[in-house]
């Protein structure tokens, strides 16, 4: 009909519109007027403060490493008593694996997350919200209206301090389900079904990350590496089996790219063990800096304290900027129903 | 301190630009993720409406642009934008639906999604945002000489994506998928 107009005309009159959402409005303006807690966002402790233990002759460390709890070992590893930090990433990814194994299987109705969310560049958004995850993968995140207050409670605080008319923020309206799995996302069930195999749960994830678009062209092994990294590193945090992520940090020693920071401070200051790794650069016209991606560790337990990106290089970007980060509260399954869930179910299935 | 008369302002701010906002971020990022970047967009605007300008929306642009570009969820979503304006085209809602089919969308999102990131965003500014070439220039960040060149570039990129698909009209029927309605979830993500 219009083959022979203007295509910019043509694309114009096709301008899409959001599906009719008569519950859209107050949910995004509810959102944007909630107060920020400006004034509670701890000061990002800047940077690296690096505490070495007293160096041990490498052969006693390999004869000392066997009888090591992995806690202990974990902290050597952070040392960076090892030949580099690549080495050392390796050790920290291993021992972690180890701690992480030993933590107690869970279960429970909701899986919870509470985080404190920041991108720094250029605007400064920051704010803390809770993720529930039912089991078919039904998702909403809560927006405590006073963040201040409920920010108080301790970080090893697990309880639900939420109340009744925060906002909530259904992910399944947008069609998300479940956890965030590259550039689609998976149910818990189908998170819980990941093998703890390492090997196996590497060619899963490389399948991820190779198969977002069919037929495209093959992007090289250093780039499927960083994003098998960043795709591992999602699961630190997610609803999965302690064995899971156990092998997901061993996918992680086995891919090349991590390198050790030592013992640093994650955002909210909490002191951990840090691992950086380039991050997938994506489109460079969306991203005019190079950023590297970090994950602090909690080194008495091996859980994921805090992921990071930092600016690498850039005209504009001073190479170490912090432009974004995610520093998990508490992560874990909980039984109690929120005070607030999406007024209508999330249609799930298919 | 917010005042209500300050928030009435800003809730007619938000549903006077909404829509172009949000047209802009789909092209971007695809609809699934929009909806939460338009609301970081407008939270920001929120927190700067002391600095609003008078014709805000190429300043919500630029803030939109800002938090895609600073938001690590796009890297991994932006790859499977085609598949989501290939979902979109079947969609109901249109702004001018006088003249478009589903086959018609179906040709322009196909081609749209077919486009590099940077070729997309200048078409859309202009077809979807509505923005005057000063202005484009200025959310870019980049003179109009430049803009212009850039303009040209990408709509001679865009018809011949569109010429290419429309050789085989057949291709473009079996690429689009059924009409969905809202409530429909979307198997493949």
């Amino acid at each position: 009909v219009s083959g022979r107009a203007d295509p910019l005309r043509r694309l114009a009159l096709a301008r899409p519109d959001p599906d009719p959402d008569p519950e859209r409005r107050g949910r995004v303006l509810t959102r944007a007027l909630a107060r920020p807690a400006i004034g509670a966002a701890p000061a990002i402790p800047r940077r690296r403060r690096q505490m070495r233990l007293a160096v041990l002759p490498a052969g006693v460390l390999a004869a000392a490493a066997v009888a090591l709890l992995a806690a202990q070992l974990l902290q050597l590893a952070a040392s960076g008593r090892e030949s580099s930090p690549t080495a050392s990433a390796r050790s920290i990814l291993l021992a972690a694996a180890v701690q992480a194994e030993r933590a107690p299987a869970e279960a429970g109705r909701y899986w919870h997350v509470s985080a404190r969310v920041a991108m720094l560049l250029p605007d400064g958004l920051d704010r803390t919200h809770h993720t529930f995850t039912d089991a078919p993968g039904q998702r909403w995140r809560l927006y405590p209206y006073q963040e201040d207050s409920w920010y108080a409670s301790s970080a090893s605080d697990r309880s639900v301090d939420l109340r009744q008319g925060d906002t909530v923020w259904p992910d399944c309206a947008a069609g998300l389900r479940g956890i965030d799995w590259w550039s689609r996302t998976l149910s818990v069930t189908q998170l819980q079904q990941l093998p703890a195999d390492p090997a196996r749960l590497h060619a899963l994830l490389l399948d991820a990350v190779r198969g977002v678009v069919p037929g495209a062209p093959a992007r090289g092994s250093e780039a499927e590496a960083q994003d098998v990294l960043s795709l591992a590193a999602t699961l630190l945090d997610a609803p999965v089996a302690p064995d899971v992520r156990a092998a997901a940090y061993r996918v992680m020693a086995s891919v090349p790219g991590t390198r050790s920071l030592g013992r640093v401070r994650d955002p909210l200051g909490r002191p951990g063990i840090g691992l950086a790794f380039s991050s997938p650069t994506g489109d460079a016209r969306s991203y005019p800096w190079r950023r590297s991606e970090e994950v602090v560790i909690d080194p008495a337990t091996g859980t994921l304290l805090a992921t990071e990106d930092v600016a690498a290089s850039s005209r504009d970007v001073r190479a170490g900027t912090p432009t974004y980060y995610r520093a998990v509260i508490a992560a874990g399954w909980t039984d109690q129903t929120p005070p607030t869930t999406p007024s209508q179910p999330c249609q799930l299935g298919g | 301190m917010d005042d209500i008369r300050d928030r009435e302002r800003f809730a007619a701010l938000y549903d006077l630009h909404f829509p172009r906002v949000w047209a802009y971020v789909v092209a971007r990022i695809g609809r699934q993720q929009a909806e939460e970047v338009v609301s970081d967009t407008f939270a920001v605007a929120w927190r700067r409406r002391s600095e609003l300008p008078v014709e805000p929306l190429p300043w919500l642009l630029v803030v939109a642009r800002n938090v895609l570009r600073d938001s690590r969820r796009g890297a991994a979503r932006r790859v499977a934008l085609a598949e989501e304006l290939r979902v979109l085209a079947g969609r109901q809602a249109f702004a001018a639906d006088i003249a478009g089919s589903v086959v018609e969308r179906a040709a322009l999102y196909e081609a749209l999604a077919s486009l590099s990131d940077g070729d997309r965003e200048v078409l859309v500014l202009v077809a979807w945002a509505g923005l005057a070439s000063g202005a484009a220039a200025r959310v870019l960040g980049c003179s109009r000489a430049a803009f212009f060149m850039r303009l040209h570039r990408a709509r001679r990129r865009f018809a011949r994506a569109l010429e290419l698909g429309g050789a085989d009209p057949t291709a473009t029927e079996r690429q689009a998928p059924p009409v969905q309605h809202q409530t429909t979830k979307e198997a493949t993500r």
